[in-house]
């Protein structure tokens, strides 16, 4: 209730319309969480639930573009994604909100399209087409009938060179973002303060500025910017093509060689980020808002996250945030149920990032409960862990629901193209995403215990507190 | 009432996806399934991954409370896996997380609608546990005090919301007191004065099988689902239908400012709907699609997201409402350009019901409708709640091939007669939220 884990990861070009039900965005068991969109291999315990691998199978193009198949048993459906292997935090210093703006533009036109065409034919062909911009990775995908793959293969191959920049069309667009902005932003006190503590929880890394950019910068970008931008960084060497469903790496083969195989060679790496220095002191983030009727807190522990290496320590911490949270798990049954001090209460772990991320806690207090009070219980419930671990039984239950939510995600063919094409583009391979499940099971009691000592030992968490009370 | 436009949606576009891709050939037909103690489930067996999904519906929702006793349909529905038969709340959320099953009811104005969603291994202990919490909620008294504050919270965060807000005030503006027009999120005083008893009376009279539809999709086959039936609604009385008297909505131009200090306004508007059963049911569908609803650029995206840059999202809906259906829209744009929105909005909407759409917008559509099907039946889940609305809206079980060319059909005359019916520009009903009045 109190931190929605989905909220504020991503901008969409376009709002998913509430009547489409063409199913490109929906939310499956657990979105968001990587619980929820782990595929792979496990061929596990007496009684647990298996599944074969993927059976994805990849090749690169001449031009350098890598390019996925993900045969599924979908007869007829394919879904299609390309990822650029750079997204907000990649954008030039004071001028957030790049990737996100060229992910606009996408829709508006190339030297072949007219504006608004690219969705049209898509439309036409009875396809549903969107895009996001994260942190890490920006993509672009569209959901259609096997029969009309070609069609977008050979429209995104377009945009990915063509596009043109027009005054008047830019400007529109410009206005569209700061709309968008505010609706997902400014207009929330509780969007505004997820901006305000991602901007606390990191130094100098460009995870602190939000991926939609600062209004400011917005306003600042100009035509030239942002054309430049995409003309130097928009190609082949940066692209990762996924197409999951009815298809096989045999038939996309001569598809992707006769659309994005024609893109010429290009796609200059994005300069490297700035490092994030380590942490030496806490940090609280208040903020006051008369449109919150209930205090919401949380408390973000550092953690490096599987792509930042911390390979073994993520599926550790995956295991933990299981433990604690879930409407059954440690936290909820102590804070909620229990003592009676939380109206929800929970954990997850955001270990997706290429560059790192936080482990978290969360409760929103009852009538009459001091946040004091409610920042001890959680601490209590994270220190029985340091100190008495878990059991067997906790981490085994948490492993099986790994597993069935990995089937489970293989039942949406988006889903499953798009965890592949996040994972690939960040740096993963096949093999871990084949080989995740395993990882998990392989957790010790033990070794969830020692995460649990770990993050309680960081001298610099940071801690979010947002209440209600007179804005500034 | 939003889950039943989307679904109408689907069913609509699903009857025209056989002509068009191969894909639905390969789909197994639907069996109708019926158990010993004679529920009925529609099944679309899929046996490609070990899921079991299933979808039901009991007729009647919020819309059933009270005056009073706002709030009770979703009260009594979030309690339900909040212990039930043997299991405490603790231990009913424990087994549910154990074995990974997704088990979830909500209450609409119309209708309670539940998914429940397991790995095939699972399907017996999932149906028992449905089983329990239909017929066997325990009502404890932890859980209730808890779910109490947690809606009071939520009730409470909603009256700052201006979506929330704007959608309130507008089916305050068009029904009054009557059972559309009051909160279905409760009020203060409600939610504090729901007791046990009325959650058990709740349960007992709206959870029986005369209001019940089931639709089943994935890796089970008739005699095991006959079996699951049994097990999820086999102990709950056979009951009656509720009573669902029609409403008359009031379009008569209202306009509401409710003022809120945020930089960016929401818009609500709204007009007379049209029920499935119309005989225009088919070109109002086609038309919303190409007006606000679901094509990929829709006229008001067009002039307003498009040309001026008013607006992140605009839309609309068709809202299958079992009292009075409805044609919903809504959008935001900043304070200073919510008057200009609202003559876009309404200019679009004349030029609409004067003028028609041309053929090639009604072309689009039908290519984009009829495409769409495959796409949008792509998993299990989906497929179920298909089943459910294909039976609760009389389709048919042979709706896929008989429905086939229905869209197909649509012809520009139809479009455009219904375009002057539903479009009326002057009866429009408005609700703006923010910080200054666009109404002039």
């Amino acid at each position: 209730m109190i931190t929605d884990p989905c909220a504020g990861q991503r901008c969409q070009a376009v709002p998913a319309p509430p009547t489409s039900g063409s199913g490109t965005s929906r939310t499956g068991w657990r979105p968001c969480l990587r619980a929820a969109v782990i595929l792979g291999v496990w061929l596990g315990l007496p009684g647990a639930p298996a599944a074969d691998g993927l059976g994805a199978e990849s090749f690169v193009l001449a031009n350098g573009m890598r390019v996925v198949a993900v045969p599924m048993e979908r007869p007829g459906v394919v879904h299609h994604a390309v990822y650029y292997a750079f997204g907000a935090a990649d954008d030039p210093p004071g001028q957030s909100g790049m990737a996100h703006f060229i992910e606009h533009l996408m829709f508006n036109g190339t030297s072949s399209t007219d504006e608004g065409e690219y969705k049209r034919i898509i439309g036409r062909n009875g396809g549903s087409t969107n895009a996001y911009t994260a942190a890490d990775v920006t993509a672009y995908y569209a959901t259609i009938a096997r029969d009309r793959l070609e069609t977008v293969m050979r429209l995104e191959a377009d945009r990915m060179t063509g596009v043109v920049f027009e005054t008047q069309n830019f400007e529109a667009e410009r206005q569209v973002i700061i709309e968008e902005r505010l609706q997902r932003t400014e207009n929330s006190p509780a969007g505004l303060f997820r901006e305000q503590l991602r901007a606390a929880s990191w130094q100098a890394h460009p995870y602190g500025r939000p991926i939609i950019g600062w209004r400011h910068e917005i306003e600042a970008l100009t035509q030239a910017h942002v054309e430049a931008y995409y003309r130097r960084h928009y190609g082949p060497a940066n692209a990762l093509l996924v197409v999951a469903g009815d298809i096989d790496a045999e038939s996309l083969r001569p598809l992707a060689e006769r659309t994005f195989g024609a893109v010429p060679a290009g796609g200059e790496p994005v300069p490297s980020r700035p490092a994030e220095p380590p942490h030496r002191a806490r940090v609280t983030v208040e903020m006051d808002d008369p449109r919150i009727v209930r205090p919401r807190w949380s408390r973000q522990y550092r953690a490096e996250g599987y792509f930042a290496g911390a390979v073994r320590e993520s599926a550790t911490l995956d295991v933990l945030a299981a433990v604690l949270g879930g409407a059954s798990g440690r936290l909820s049954r102590a804070l909620v149920v229990d003592r009676k001090i939380a109206l929800s209460a929970g954990a997850y772990f955001d270990g997706d990032n290429r560059d790192g991320g936080f482990f978290l806690v969360y409760a929103m207090p009852t009538d009459g409960t001091d946040l004091a009070d409610l920042e001890a219980a959680v601490n209590a419930e994270l220190e029985r862990v340091a100190e008495e671990g878990v059991a067997q039984r906790e981490v085994e239950r948490a492993a099986y629901r790994f597993a069935a939510g990995e089937i489970y995600a293989r039942d949406d063919v988006s889903g499953t193209a798009d965890f592949v094409g996040r994972t690939l583009i960040k740096g993963g391979t096949l093999e871990e995403i084949d080989g995740y499940i395993d990882l998990v099971r392989s957790v010790t009691a033990a070794e969830v215990a020692g995460a649990a000592r770990n993050l309680l030992a960081d001298p610099a968490t940071v801690t979010g507190i947002l209440r209600p009370g007179s804005a500034e | 009432m939003r889950r039943g436009q989307t679904l109408a949606a689907l069913a609509l576009a699903g009857s025209l996806a056989f002509s068009y891709a191969d894909a639905a050939a390969d789909s197994a037909p639907i069996e109708v399934v019926v158990s010993p103690q004679g529920t009925e489930a529609w099944l679309r067996r899929d046996s490609s991954l070990p899921i079991v999904s299933l979808a039901f519906r009991f007729a009647g929702g919020a819309a059933l409370d009270t005056p009073g006793q706002e709030g009770l349909a979703k009260f009594m529905a979030a309690l339900l896996d909040e212990g039930a038969g043997p299991y405490d709340s603790v231990a009913f959320r424990e087994r549910l997380d154990d074995r990974a099953i997704g088990l979830s009811v909500s209450a609409g104005r119309d209708s309670l609608y539940g998914t429940l969603h397991t790995l095939s291994e699972n399907v017996v202990e999932a149906a028992e546990l449905l089983g329990h919490a239909l017929a066997r909620p325990r009502f404890d008294d932890e859980p209730v005090a808890r779910i109490r504050s947690q809606l009071e919270a939520v009730r409470a965060q909603n009256e700052t919301r201006p979506g929330s807000v704007g959608r309130a005030r507008w089916f305050s503006l068009v029904f009054g007191e009557g059972p559309y027009g009051r909160p279905s999120d409760g009020t203060q005083a409600s939610l504090a004065g729901i007791g046990v008893e009325d959650l058990r009376t709740a349960a007992k009279e709206r959870l029986v099988r005369a209001r019940l539809t089931v639709g089943a999709a994935g890796d089970i086959d008739a005699p095991a689902l006959a079996r699951v039936l049994d097990l999820a609604f086999g102990d709950l009385a056979v009951g009656e239908l509720p009573e669902e008297t029609p409403e008359n909505g009031s379009f008569g131009g209202q306009r509401e400012y409710v003022p809120m200090d945020i930089p960016q306004t929401e818009l609500v508007f709204g007009l007379s709907g049209i029920a499935r059963h119309d005989a225009d049911f088919f070109p109002a569908f086609v038309l919303n699609a190409v007006v606000g609803g679901s094509m990929p650029e829709t006229r008001l995206e067009r002039e307003v997201r498009g040309k001026r840059g008013l607006a992140y999202s605009i839309y609309t809906y068709l809202a299958d409402a079992k009292r009075a259906p409805l044609l919903i829209g809504a959008t935001s744009t900043r304070d200073q350009s919510a008057g200009e929105t609202v003559a876009v909005v309404r200019d679009v909407v004349r030029r609409t019901a004067a003028e028609g759409l041309t053929e090639e917008e009604l072309a689009d559509a039908k290519r984009y409708i009829t495409g769409s099907f495959p796409l949008a039946l792509d998993s299990t889940s989906e497929i179920a709640g298909f089943l459910v609305a294909m039976q609760t809206n009389d389709l048919g079980i042979d709706y896929l091939e008989r429905r086939n060319g229905l869209v197909e059909a649509v012809t520009i005359e139809e479009v455009n007669r219904v375009a002057g019916r539903l479009l009326v520009e002057d009866a429009m009903v408005w609700v703006a939220v923010g910080r200054t009045d666009p109404f002039p």
